[in-house]
């Protein structure tokens, strides 16, 4: 069958943010004890603090599947995967449309293109992932990393947010562009 | 009966008339096949006799499906076609490789189609938050931080592993195009078992020409200009019939008709068939 439907639409931006690690390792939303797990997260699902005048720590349904998919696919270059929310307070919001809203997510900068890979194959297997009039939503805050530490987010670098909403197969484009466009705003030389 | 007897039943669903008492026979031996396979702790054998159940269920809603479609009985066949389309993305992780030998390929494309004539565009879906959920293999509440260990959509002791939501906040309701599970049809009618007002021609059409439930069909969706004398109660002023929100006279009127979907239609193969019915749009 063949059938004529509008695309989703695509609106894939970035802009400067000010919510990286220490944004998050501050949140009054978790306590020491989680602080302490997600110190050395390198890439970590971080909530919407709000939603419809409620306040706490809201997660898109499907979120402890995405966490357990990203778990399971950067565990094997070292790459540690967390979640910035308690157990108790975790909230998870059922939206209406069929849009695939992805957990946001603060990662550092060295962890960005496995990220984006990952994104592109979790979306890749969603049942209805070949049909272009369905949208994704995310949104990726990435983290400088310093010079010759890749890996401390104590030395807080610059930090940019990407957004994109609009069809599941234009996800790799946007990220990939995204990537490109980070890597040479803050490694011009390279 | 066993497990050969099942599968061979399964693959004949297109050629061998089913019998409500043939299905409830299979399920029953599944059933039985599955609680021994769990007592001797076979988990491999456990999950494919799940996969069965979901064959099983998946064919013989597409058989209820076809059957209300030809009893006129429309909108409880879009419900049924929902939950196939529901039941083969649970059952398409742990099958992706064998669906032809079941016809699950054929439904899931005939049940896509047959979505596409409904003349339903508006549905209700709800908002909410989940407070409390719990795990339907283990009964355990899920903790982010700590998760039970079931992952959902697999397959534990013969079951799909799912969350139950055990607290919730109904924030509202929305109309929309695309919700996330189409059983809530938007009618101005009111209970649409009781007073359906839609205009189920394109269904109803395609259905007449359909002997059997396997009889091989599919449609093309286009757009087409529709000459203007069809449109003519409306204004110049009044908003362009094609749906684009712009007025009739800075849209379609401009061109040499009004742009309209336009289904075309085939029995049998579009590539090799001439049986084409179309246009139907």
């Amino acid at each position: 069958m063949t059938m004529v439907k509008p695309e989703a639409q695509r609106t894939c931006t970035m802009r400067p943010s000010t919510e990286g690690f220490d944004y998050w390792m501050s949140s009054k939303h978790v306590g020491e004890a989680t602080r302490r797990e997600i110190a050395d997260a390198d890439i970590l699902l971080v909530p919407k603090e709000s939603f419809r005048d409620r306040t706490g720590t809201f997660y898109p349904v499907g979120t402890e599947e995405f966490l357990d998919f990203l778990r399971e696919n950067a565990a094997h270059g070292g790459v540690k995967v967390d979640i910035c929310s308690e157990n108790a307070a975790y909230r998870e919001f059922a939206l209406h449309s069929d849009i695939l809203h992805l957990a946001y997510l603060l990662v550092k900068e060295v962890a960005l293109p496995l990220v984006a890979q990952l994104i592109v194959l979790y979306v890749s297997r969603h049942p209805w992932a070949s049909k272009t009039d369905r949208a994704v939503n995310l949104k990726i805050t990435v983290q400088e990393s310093s010079e010759g530490e890749p890996s401390d987010h104590q030395a807080q670098g610059r930090t940019l947010e990407i957004s994109y909403d609009g069809p599941p197969d234009a996800v790799k484009d946007a990220l990939d562009g995204a990537a490109k466009n980070i890597r040479e705003a803050w490694r011009p030389s390279r | 009966m066993d497990i050969v007897e099942v599968r061979r039943f399964l693959r004949s669903i297109r050629t061998l008339p089913r019998h409500p008492n043939d299905r409830e026979a299979v399920r029953a031996a599944l059933q039985e096949h599955k609680t021994a396979a769990i007592q001797r702790g076979d988990q491999t054998s456990a999950k494919e006799i799940w996969c069965f159940e979901e064959i099983l269920a998946i064919q013989s809603y597409y058989l209820d499906a076809f059957t209300k479609l030809k009893g006129g009985q429309y909108y409880d066949a879009w419900t049924v076609l929902e939950q196939i389309e529901v039941a083969l993305s649970s059952l398409d992780r742990h099958l992706r490789d064998h669906v032809d030998q079941y016809a699950l390929e054929f439904i899931r494309t005939h049940c896509e189609g047959f979505q596409s004539l409904f003349p339903y565009r508006l549905f209700l879906s709800t908002e909410f938050i989940h407070k409390e959920l719990k795990c339907n293999i283990c009964n355990a509440t899920i903790a982010i931080r700590n998760p039970c260990g079931h992952k959902v959509g697999e397959i534990y002791n013969g079951e799909q592993c799912i969350r139950i939501i055990v607290d919730l906040e109904l924030l509202g309701a929305s109309l929309v195009t695309t919700p996330r599970h189409k059983y809530a049809v938007v009618s101005g009618s009111g209970d649409l078992r009781v007073r359906d007002t839609h205009d189920y021609s394109l269904v109803r059409s395609v259905i007449a020409e359909l002997p059997t439930p396997f009889h091989a069909w599919s449609c093309s969706w286009t757009t087409r200009r529709a000459p203007h004398s069809a449109f003519g109660e409306i204004g110049r002023n009044d908003p362009c019939p094609c749906g684009s929100g712009k007025k009739y006279k800075t849209c379609c009127l401009r061109e040499s008709g009004v742009l309209r979907p336009h289904c075309d239609f085939w029995l049998g193969d579009p590539a090799t068939s001439d049986a084409k019915l179309g246009p139907l749009g």
